[in-house]
């Protein structure tokens, strides 16, 4: 109990305050009231035919009270339950001589149902609210249980108090029992569920007077038809009480039953009351009561158990109909035949059709070449040419499940197209060689600076040259064939440094050159000149040492070489910016390319820097597009380069051993050249 | 008795061709060359009493052209020395001339401003325009510099691109190369190197040699 924040009278007391506990106390005082004034009352009123002054009575509605109490309330239930016992029995029945026995008695009454209750109530599977027949037989199974070990223990007690003859136990035992039995299964059930908030709705909603008016009447006119005609024997036409319970329990379920039930009674004491029967007869006409109670109680559970099923299917069936009405893909359900059942909007809209026509279309022709009966099992993901009713095709991604109802087949065919996917996949293909080429711009774009420092180099030692040569012609000294001959070879020098400067643009113009792959026999020793020449600046910028081991008696491969530059240029460029960005004491990259170890048929190529390396988790993610840990650069490279060596047909993975990073790629050899070179 | 070494020219350059260029140009002009192909190279063959003058290429790998410079300092060697630059590293070049050098050319570079270099820096003469008269005279002619104009030459003397200078004063390329030509109009310096020199100056004396 949480105190309230601004009531009046809050004491620190353990979180409780004051005036909950009395709201509580009070409440709960006048729960104990009521209970004890009911308790009372009814065992007053179920006086007929007693035993002696014992208030043995073949009718004991207070036992069923108790034990819905104990159901209901538990252990707290066990006081108020044994003074309610001792007070009715000195109420009515007045000071005994024996008050030993009173209060033996209501120890045995009070303890036996209250242990009874308690054990039922902590069993798991049992609801106080009885939802189901498993319930009713369990409350039934311990009412049987305790009524006879009650009945047994208090007339034992009376018989050795004196109270009754001993020759009277079993009779007395038996009247002990009906009535304690027949009083718990009419009123316990009964009060159990006027507890039950759901059940009292459904109640006050389906029922109306009139109905209720017309059932009492049949109760009536039940009894009347075994009371109320002299001529006829009173149990010939017993069985008529059970019509009007039924009517009831199929109309109302339990909680109908229940008062149709009480009702029953009710209506049956004051019938047997007017006609003044022996206490024989009348505990005939309890088990006979009896049998009409536990009929209708378990009509009544199980009318509650199927409409509840009833209500949970229908869930479960609007939910399956807005799931498949809401699909974006195609479903058809179909029979073991393959005609259609039913088909929803998307497959309506996917193959333009209406809803009424679906009957008619045969689904064989929709998708023509699936043979669906062929496969034994289900069909998952499978490509195919749909057909719509106007004749057009277009590929569908179909999923066919298989289902068992009783000894027929049916089928769920479930439809997407796979149009919009073709398409991506087309676009993608197409506008990767763009990419690769945009991203060649870029590259380029970022390596502009570094080129020209590069540039500057080869154009300053031609000026150099050139001028030194004219120096020499103009004054040549005393050997003018000295003079000469060396003239001729500073021309050569610029010349040679001039082809450098070309062979630098022409490097990056050919890499610019927006191209399909065209496929050439090249050694892997070319294209790694042809890089270092794009990247030396940039490494010498950051003070990058490039080593490199190529295999010289490695075949050549059949390969764009742009393309496989472009991968090089991009690993190496890498390697330079990671140990820049850490700032690497050691920087040193080896690009290494040999036959791949285990598999002749393949080049294997490695570029192994000396920089920070990357964590084991990151090796996954690293050829994903835009995962990139640089601050620049959209990510794509790697990406890039692994379709173009997939597309090339060899792998591409990478590696961390605490010294640096190293990424491996593997080239197909030139099976021509190989089969020369062997 | 210290014995006069030959001043020669010491070549230092990552660069083979540019090295062998050199080479062959400046002994056609009567020049002593020495070439080194890396920072490193060079300190291993140092003479303390060396002198002449250092042709250094301010990008190397390993010790690069500043470090080399500091290190020069710190022997106590007193050579001249004239940095080259490849493109892009004028703030490279600008922080060794504060350190001491004696003049930057940018490559590629023709024969007439190497031998202007090494002639200025062959008798040791200290950085050109160190009078006060000198001061007063480039004060002066930077004083008549429009706001935007000293802006641009503010930029350009830090090494950055027309297009960086575009970018970082929105406004458009084509204005400032104008504002760059009128600055060398109105300051009157040749060319870049002499331009950064000029502004060195006007901030202020240079670090102690």
């Amino acid at each position: 109990m949480r105190p309230k924040t601004g009531s009046p009278m809050q004491f620190d007391t353990g979180g409780r305050s004051l005036a909950g506990s009395l709201r509580r106390i009070g409440r709960d005082g006048a729960s104990l009231g009521a209970f004890l004034v009911l308790y009372v009352a009814l065992d007053w009123v179920s006086v007929i035919e007693p035993f002696g002054e014992l208030g043995i009575t073949p009718w004991n509605p207070p036992a069923g009270l108790i034990f819905a109490v104990f159901l209901l309330y538990g252990a707290r239930a066990l006081l108020p339950v044994f003074v309610a016992v001792t007070l009715a029995d000195v109420l009515l029945r007045g000071v005994s001589t024996t008050p030993s026995a009173t209060v033996a008695s209501a120890v045995v009454i009070s303890l036996s149902y209250g242990w009874s209750g308690l054990l039922l109530r902590d069993k798991i599977g049992f609801s106080v609210r009885l939802n189901n027949r498993h319930d009713l037989l369990w409350l039934l199974a311990a009412t049987l249980g305790t009524t006879v070990f009650i009945a047994v223990v208090v007339v034992w007690i009376f018989c050795t108090s004196g109270l009754v003859p001993w020759a009277e136990f079993p009779t007395v035992t038996l009247h002990y029992w009906t009535g304690d039995v027949i009083g718990i299964t009419v009123l316990t059930p009964f009060i159990l569920l006027l507890f039950d908030r759901e059940r009292r709705q459904a109640a006050v909603r389906d029922w109306t007077v009139v109905e209720a008016g017309l059932q009492l009447a049949a109760i009536a006119l039940g009894l009347w038809i075994i009371f109320g005609l002299e001529r006829i024997q009173h149990f010939e036409f017993s069985y008529v009480l059970f019509l009007p319970l039924i009517w009831i329990a199929l109309r109302h379920g339990l909680m109908g039953a229940t008062w149709g039930i009480v009702a029953t009674q009710l209506g049956l004491i004051v019938a047997i009351q007017m006609r003044g029967y022996d206490a024989h007869i009348v505990t005939q006409f309890q088990l006979l009561m009896l049998a009409v109670t536990v009929s209708g109680l378990f009509l009544g559970a199980v009318v509650d158990e199927r409409r509840r099923a009833e209500a949970s299917l229908r869930g479960s069936e609007a939910r399956l109909q807005t799931v498949i009405g809401t699909a974006p893909d195609a479903i058809f359900m179909l029979e073991g035949d393959l005609t259609i059942v039913s088909a929803n909007v998307a497959a309506e809209r996917m193959f333009g059709f209406r809803a009424s026509a679906a009957g008619r279309i045969d689904f064989r022709a929709l998708l023509p070449d699936l043979q669906i009966t062929a496969v034994g099992g289900d069909i998952v993901g499978i490509e195919t040419t749909a057909r719509r009713i106007d004749g057009t095709s277009f590929v569908a991604e179909v999923a066919v499940g298989k289902a068992r109802i009783d000894s027929r087949s049916v089928y769920v065919a479930v439809l997407r197209d796979a149009s919009p996917r073709r398409q991506a996949e087309q676009w993608r293909k197409e506008h990767e060689a763009e990419l690769a080429h945009a991203m060649r711009l870029t590259t380029t774009g970022e390596m502009a600076a570094a080129m020209a420092h590069e540039l500057n180099q080869p154009l300053t030692a031609v000026i150099g040259f050139a001028r030194a040569c004219q120096g020499l012609l103009q004054a040549p000294g005393e050997d003018r064939e000295a003079a000469h001959r060396a003239a001729i070879d500073l021309i050569e020098n610029a010349v040679q440094q001039a082809s450098r400067a070309g062979r630098i643009i022409r490097s990056t113009r050919e890499f610019l050159k927006r191209d399909d792959m065209q496929f050439v026999k090249v050694t892997v020793g070319e294209m790694v000149q042809a890089v270092l020449d794009l990247v030396r600046a940039e490494a010498v910028q950051h003070g990058v040492q490039i080593v490199t081991r190529v295999d010289s008696g490695l075949p050549p491969v059949f390969v764009d070489p742009i393309q496989i530059e472009q991968v090089i240029l991009n690993l190496l460029r890498n390697s330079i910016d990671a140990m820049v960005q850490a700032d690497s004491k050691v920087r040193q990259i080896t690009l290494s390319a040999e036959r791949a170890p285990g598999d002749d048929g393949h080049a294997e190529i490695e570029v192994r820097d000396s920089g920070p390396g990357f964590a084991a988790e990151v090796a996954d993610r690293l050829f994903q597009p835009f995962s990139t840990t640089k601050g620049g650069g959209m990510g794509l490279g790697l990406s890039i380069s692994r379709s173009i060596i997939e597309g090339h047909g060899g792998r591409i993975w990478a590696s961390s051993d605490g010294g640096g990073a190293a990424i491996r790629f593997t080239l197909p050899l030139d099976t021509d050249a190989d089969a020369e070179t062997t | 008795m210290r014995k006069p070494l030959e001043p020669a020219i010491f070549v230092v350059d990552d660069d083979e061709a540019v090295r062998q260029a050199l080479n062959a140009l400046l002994s056609v002009e009567g020049y002593r060359v020495r070439t080194f192909d890396s920072a490193e190279a060079f300190l291993a063959q140092l003479d303390p009493d060396t002198a002449g003058c250092l042709l250094l290429d301010v990008r190397m790998p390993g010790i690069d052209g500043l470090e080399l410079q500091r290190q020069l300092k710190r022997r106590g060697i007193g050579l001249s020395i004239i940095i080259i630059t490849g493109h892009g590293d004028v703030p490279m070049a600008v922080a060794a001339l504060k350190a001491g050098a004696v003049d930057f050319i940018e490559k590629p570079f023709d024969k007439d401003e190497i031998l202007a270099a090494i002639e200025s820096a062959k008798h040791f003469i200290e950085p050109v325009f160190a009078s006060p008269t000198d001061r007063a005279v480039i004060l002066s002619r930077i004083s008549r510099l429009t706001a935007r104009e000293r802006e641009v030459m503010d930029l350009v003397v830090a090494g950055h691109a027309n297009k960086v200078i575009a970018h970082r004063m929105k406004i458009a390329l084509r204005t400032v190369e104008i504002h760059r030509a009128r600055v060398m109009e109105k300051t009157e310096a040749r060319n870049l190197s002499e331009l950064v020199r000029m502004a060195m100056l006007v901030e202020g004396p240079g670090p102690s040699a």
